[in-house]
């Protein structure tokens, strides 16, 4: 019972920084009316972005986890407090009026996606998941937070790594919930398969739901049922070839995160683009998620500069105009020169001992 | 596992369709969806018919072209799981996009509802359901099986009564890939990577001279796989080595009277797994400690 009251206290956690990070962006795009939900779903990509960069500097010179873990929470702990006490209360009150109004004049397609959220989240944390893969991914967040370290220990051998591990060390998804676990006490475990599940779980229907805003012009019986159709989907496409199974059983890694909540992102963005050309605020978002994308999975240095590419592409195509290739291009240079980096150090041109 | 690309090159779409015959029909759902962006006419569907056309064409000529993809992976040294560009593939926005078009064109609430049904089996008779996997419920809120917990409690309680903090434990397979998630303080003696490399390619000539590896491989095939016996003296020479103090062992396997004679004994037991304590490792602890042995 004490186990779920807290992981409910860290959703709320989670959901408030998201939100508080998200604030930091949408208030400033002053021609983009201010959105709880797109907030969020800002917020998340934003909040992993600075992680790593703050992360990864922190990794390579071996400083103690709970060094990390006081850097980051400080930080954290001003931005929520900037937002919450003074800078945007009254945005956030007015957006949340504006909520309640909603739930008072369409309260069943309101309430629809909520338990469509519900539901899959129930979904992902009743099950007894022990893949194999969760050795290296929960085993180097257990190890990090015993050690007191940041991944320098092997989670497949337990010995101390010789090199850093380049495919991973940029993706600091982990290094994200190990400082979570050695600030507040709580078991990797819980955290990466039940809090990060239900989190997950959250963020990929905030992105399923602004989808279906836009296509359907905030049509809310339309965007309820587009977000029911998705979670049939995700419920009945269990393979390989489509990231449900990773969305529902394997959250705690964060290809989960790459394929239910990135890629769709993106390529809400870039529709976005498409029809708010000239809103020059979505293409620093396109850069927001490709730098995020590789804090959050190192499948993403090859997956996302793919999509970007085909998308903008596209996005040229359809205005005979080069310029949104050259700009997704830019967008995702974090990726490619993680891409470099990995394809160097796995020719052995780039090592960095420990 | 996932069918590698690097390993199947050109086969690899044939392999795939024999092998995820029958869960991959909502790739069809996706197609039909995709055409039917054509027949939609408002201007949401327009936009998404000409953004994702071009991008799915881009995506059929480069990533999804099998004879390009095989040499880029193999020359940039990539993963092989090729799976993950599927991903790509905008199934989870176009179908329930056109999903809810179909729906909402109904007259009519019970047309409507009629209509949702009708999506909703096609969907669910499309691929396999998440619960296909016959994962069990989760009885504990770290979501692995209780054995693990109760053979952690049961060796922390005695190693604590014993005053040992370097407690080696040799675990059961499904147990030793769960143990430094659940609890790092324990010293694994047998190593993710070199308890799969046993179990896949078991004992090589070149590990015979390698007495570190050899000790770990006697007790992999001996305590997980039941497929080798040794004499006594070589498996306990291998718990000696590793400096074992405790062997967790399941519960159905053959070799409970052969530990017990190699000076083994139990302390405690859950559902599926005896706990064992190697009773020469203790012995070894209090003469280090300087502590006397009565017998009455």
């Amino acid at each position: 019972m004490l186990e779920i009251l807290f992981c409910i206290y860290m959703l709320l956690f989670y959901m408030i920084v998201y939100f508080s990070f998200g604030s930091l962006v949408t208030v400033r795009m002053k021609e983009e009316k201010f959105s709880v939900t797109f907030t969020m779903m800002i917020g998340f990509f934003l909040y992993y972005g600075i992680f790593q960069v703050i992360a990864v500097p922190c990794t390579f010179l071996k400083l103690p986890l709970s060094w990390l873990a006081v850097i980051w929470l400080s930080l954290v702990a001003v931005v929520v407090y900037m937002c919450g006490t003074a800078a945007y209360r009254k945005i956030w009150m007015g957006a949340f009026d504006g909520i309640r109004r909603q739930v008072f004049e369409q309260p069943f397609w309101t309430l629809v996606p909520l338990l469509a959220v519900a539901a899959q989240a129930v979904f992902v944390v009743m099950w007894q998941t022990d893949y194999w893969d969760a050795t290296y991914y929960i085993g180097d967040v257990s190890l990090s937070v015993y050690t007191n370290t940041i991944s320098l220990f092997d989670p497949l051998t337990g010995e101390m790594r010789s090199a850093f591990d380049i495919r991973h060390c940029f993706a600091t998804y982990l290094v994200q919930d190990a400082v979570v676990c050695k600030a507040f006490g709580i078991h990797p475990l819980i955290e990466m398969k039940t809090v990060m599940g239900v989190v997950v779980t959250i963020i990929n229907n905030l992105v399923t739901y602004n989808i279906a805003r836009l296509f359907f012009k905030g049509n809310r019986e339309h965007t309820g049922l587009m977000v029911v159709f998705a979670l049939l989907l995700n419920l009945f496409t269990y393979t390989a070839y489509t990231s449900s199974g990773f969305l529902l059983l394997r959250s705690y890694e964060g290809k989960a995160v790459l394929g239910s909540v990135i890629v769709p992102a993106v390529l809400y963005i870039v529709a976005r683009l498409y029809r708010d050309g000239k809103k020059k605020a979505f293409w620093w978002l396109l850069f927001l998620l490709c730098l995020s994308s590789c804090a959050i999975s190192s499948s993403a240095m090859t997956l996302i500069p793919v999509e970007v590419g085909a998308l903008t592409l596209s996005l040229s195509l359809v205005r005979r105009d080069w310029r949104p290739l050259a700009k997704g291009l830019l967008c995702m240079t974090p990726c490619l020169v993680i891409l470099l980096l990995y394809v160097a150090s796995s020719f052995g041109l780039f090592v960095v001992h420990i | 596992m996932p069918i590698q690309i690097t390993e199947a090159g050109v086969d690899f779409i044939r392999q795939c369709l024999q092998t995820y015959q029958g869960e991959t029909w909502f790739l069809l759902l996706f197609a039909g969806a995709m055409l039917l962006l054509f027949w939609l006419k408002d201007p949401e569907s327009r936009t998404l018919r000409l953004l994702l056309w071009p991008y799915f064409t881009v995506l059929v000529c480069t990533v999804y072209n099998i004879l390009i993809m095989q040499v880029f992976i193999r020359k940039l040294n990539l993963s092989g799981e090729y799976y993950r560009f599927f991903w790509l593939l905008p199934l989870g926005i176009v179908i329930p996009y056109v999903c809810t078009r179909l729906t909402a064109s109904g007259n009519g609430r019970m047309k409507k509802i009629l209509v949702f049904l009708l999506l909703t089996i096609v969907i669910a008779a499309a691929g396999a359901p998440a619960w296909s996997r016959k994962l069990p419920i989760t009885s504990n809120p770290y979501r692995i099986p209780d054995d693990m917990i109760i053979a952690c409690d049961i060796i922390k309680k005695d190693a604590k009564r014993e005053r040992l903090e370097d407690v080696g434990v040799v675990f059961d397979f499904n147990l030793n890939l769960l143990v430094t998630q659940y609890d790092p303080s324990f010293r694994v003696i047998i190593p993710y990577e070199n308890m799969m490399t046993t179990v896949n390619t078991g004992r090589t000539k070149t590990d015979t001279d390698n007495i570190w590896l050899n000790s770990r491989i006697t007790l992999v095939e001996l305590l997980m796989l039941d497929r080798y016996w040794v004499p006594h003296e070589d498996f306990m020479s291998a718990l000696n080595v590793t400096e074992t103090a405790y062997v967790v062992y399941d519960a159905s396997g053959p070799n409970h009277d052969y530990l017990l004679g190699a000076g083994l004994a139990e302390i405690g037991r859950t559902d599926d797994y005896v706990i064992y304590k190697y009773g020469w490792y203790f012995d070894r602890l209090y003469k280090s400690r300087g502590y006397v042995k009565f017998e009455f």
